[in-house]
């Protein structure tokens, strides 16, 4: 549709509200490889074997490949699939996910170790030897509410304090996870240093946890601002 | 001017002087103006410039709008008759067509039509259009809208002066029947029957809006991109009203079925060994790789890529991304594989035998395992490929070092 109102912001939202499923929106991407009709693959097992209703745009559209990474296998993890994206230098995907196991395995030896070691039966009920869970609740941690953005207003450019989109709190997360692990020395496997820094995540304390807090005050700070987001 | 005195004098003795006196314009004579039976073209009758009656002027109007109308009538008739020659021929031309291919001629219908003549007169032409085809005038010439006005001039279409009656019209009934189905609602809250509508709501599965080219042909008007799809945003808000059921067959009149991807597959039969096993083979692609994949059923989980074990993939991702497929559909150790890959680095070789394998498997699933395999993303050629450098660039997307002048 080479409309020029389809395109604007507004017309878009719009759309998003009123017909779900029947103009195609057009992608905010330079170039796509594919058609603008193809439908996100469904990755979640559950949800392949759940109900799936008559309407639902899968069944009339095509669907993209699965990536090389993703899979239904219990193996399979999202989240850290995009972890190891943003620990890959150079497009060196196998010694990003050998980091990334590595710190998986450092953290399930210590917690491990400490389980075996503890001698109170309630104490050790409460130790979780599940990495996965281990990182993800480190993630939620370090992960801000708020952030700063800014906006111009008269000439003059203000931080103004914003609620976070989910997708940005996911990424900034991982990005200052793997930053301040990477400002760390380097004798240190970087394996090691993630595990550490999750560990530290994990008990709300550490260099992520601190950055969060400091980006929270500073959003405290600039409250006054806070109206200018309209 | 003395001759045109003498005019004067001459028309002022039949009639009254001073009536006379006001019809006659005398105007200005210029040295320029030009004389013409030794009168002054300045002055002029008025009776010729300005009509002397109310009546007159209508008339007039109605002149012109009787010419119009007869204008057009000539050039329907003329339009009808073209028309109704033409589907003679089509007709005539139809029972030839049959006799030459020696079919009845009274079933013979469009496809038919279509078949005899791709034998008859095969084309290399790559556009379909312009290939010789035999098509009801209907199709080929353009359809015209009836007369828009009556003899007194007066358009039939309330929306005349809109310039596209039918579209404004058509939205205009929609918002009607809109806000009818308001007052109903209105109406059945107050009579507390609100609540045996709930079950009665319409969903239109497996339907979609005409397209826009659809839209212009029902209409006979240019309809713009932004016109249609304001036309689809008011179908669908009255879509989307609770008691939308009420108006079902003017929404369908106006939507049309979809097909679902997965009317699309043909399915494909598992062939037979000479040994009398099933198997299916299939090819697959992923960048520069070629994946072939035979899957022999009723197997033990046996593995074979390029003659090697699974060990072929070092990495332990590669081998679980073969095993994906066979994971979704429940055949990890029912199946036997013998895959051969050639082309592109470790990654790619993965993706092309993976793609072959989810499509050698769906000869031996049910349909319900085949639409999952679609919907995980397992029977999608990834079309991704190596973006080629540009020239002025050091890549295909890095540029040159920013230099601020």
């Amino acid at each position: 549709m080479a409309a020029s109102c389809v395109r604007t912001p507004i017309f878009q939202a719009f759309l998003l509200r009123h017909s779900k499923r029947v103009v195609p929106l057009l992608p905010h991407i330079r170039t796509l490889r594919y058609d603008v009709n193809h439908q996100e693959p469904t990755i979640d097992k559950s949800k392949l074997f759940g109900t799936i209703e008559e309407d639902d745009i899968r069944r009339f559209k095509p669907i993209k490949a699965a990536t090389n990474d993703q899979s239904t296998s219990v193996f399979y993890s999202a989240t850290l699939e995009k972890f190891i994206n943003m620990v890959m230098k150079d497009g060196k995907k196998l010694a990003a996910r050998k980091i990334v196991n590595e710190m998986l395995e450092n953290i399930k030896m210590t917690q491990v170790e400490k389980f075996n070691r503890c001698e109170n039966e309630k104490e050790k009920m409460e130790i979780e030897c599940n990495p996965e869970i281990i990182f993800n609740q480190g993630l939620e941690n370090i992960k801000p509410v708020l952030m700063l953005t800014p906006i111009i207003k008269g000439g003059v450019s203000y931080k103004v304090p914003v609620a976070c989109p989910v997708h940005r709190q996911k990424f900034l997360a991982m990005k200052w996870l793997v930053e301040s692990c990477r400002d760390r020395e380097r004798k240190i496997p970087m394996g090691k240093k993630l595990a550490y820094e999750i560990f530290d995540a994990y008990k709300n304390e550490g260099k992520c946890v601190r950055r969060k807090q400091e980006l929270l005050r500073q959003c405290e700070e600039n409250r006054a601002f806070a109206h200018f987001r309209y | 001017m003395a001759a045109s005195m003498q005019t004067f004098s001459r028309v002022c003795s039949t009639k009254h002087p001073i009536k006379e006196l006001i019809r006659w314009q005398i105007t200005k004579c210029s040295a320029l103006d030009r004389h013409k039976n030794g009168v002054h073209t300045s002055c002029r009758l008025l009776a010729d410039v300005i009509p002397e009656t109310f009546e007159q002027k209508t008339e007039n109007k109605a002149e012109k709008i009787s010419k119009a109308m007869r204008l057009y009538m000539e050039r329907a008739k003329n339009y009808n008759s073209m028309i109704d020659k033409e589907i003679d021929e089509y007709e005539v031309g139809k029972r030839h067509l049959a006799n030459i291919m020696g079919e009845d001629p009274d079933s013979f219908n469009q496809d038919d039509i279509d078949r005899a003549i791709k034998y008859l007169l095969p084309s290399g032409l790559f556009e379909k259009r312009a290939r010789p085809q035999m098509k009801h005038p209907y199709e080929v010439f353009p359809q015209r809208k009836e007369a828009l006005f009556g003899k007194d001039g007066r358009p039939h279409h309330y929306q005349f002066y809109t310039g596209k009656p039918n579209y404004h019209g058509l939205l205009h009934d929609i918002n009607m029947k809109y806000e009818h189905l308001n007052a109903t609602e209105t109406e059945l809250y107050k009579n507390g029957k609100m609540a045996e509508e709930e079950d009665k709501k319409l969903f239109l599965h497996g339907f979609q809006w005409i397209d826009h080219k659809t839209l212009t042909k029902q209409l006979i008007e240019e309809i713009s991109p932004q016109e249609y799809n304001r036309f689809v945003l008011v179908l669908h808000r009255l879509l989307k009203h609770k008691l939308s059921y009420k108006e079902e067959e003017f929404l369908l009149k106006y939507s049309k079925k979809v097909m679902t991807m997965s009317q699309f597959r043909s399915i494909e039969k598992p062939l037979i060994d000479s040994d009398g096993r099933e198997y299916s083979e299939a090819t697959g692609r992923r960048k520069t790789s070629n994946a072939t994949v035979t899957v022999y059923n009723n197997g033990s989980g046996q593995i074979s890529i390029n003659g090697q074990d699974l060990a072929y993939f070092k990495d332990i991702h590669q081998r679980e991304q073969l095993l994906f497929p066979l994971q979704l559909v429940n055949k990890i150790d029912k199946v036997d594989i013998v895959a051969t890959v050639e082309g592109g680095g470790s990654s790619g070789q993965t993706g092309a035998i993976r793609l072959a394998l989810a499509h050698a498997l769906c000869s031996f699933v049910d349909t319900d395992s085949i639409e999952r395999l679609r919907l995980a993303g397992l029977l999608t050629k990834d079309p991704r490929t190596r973006e080629r450098k540009k020239p002025g660039q050091p890549g295909a997307r890095k540029k040159p070092t920013w230099k601020r002048r």
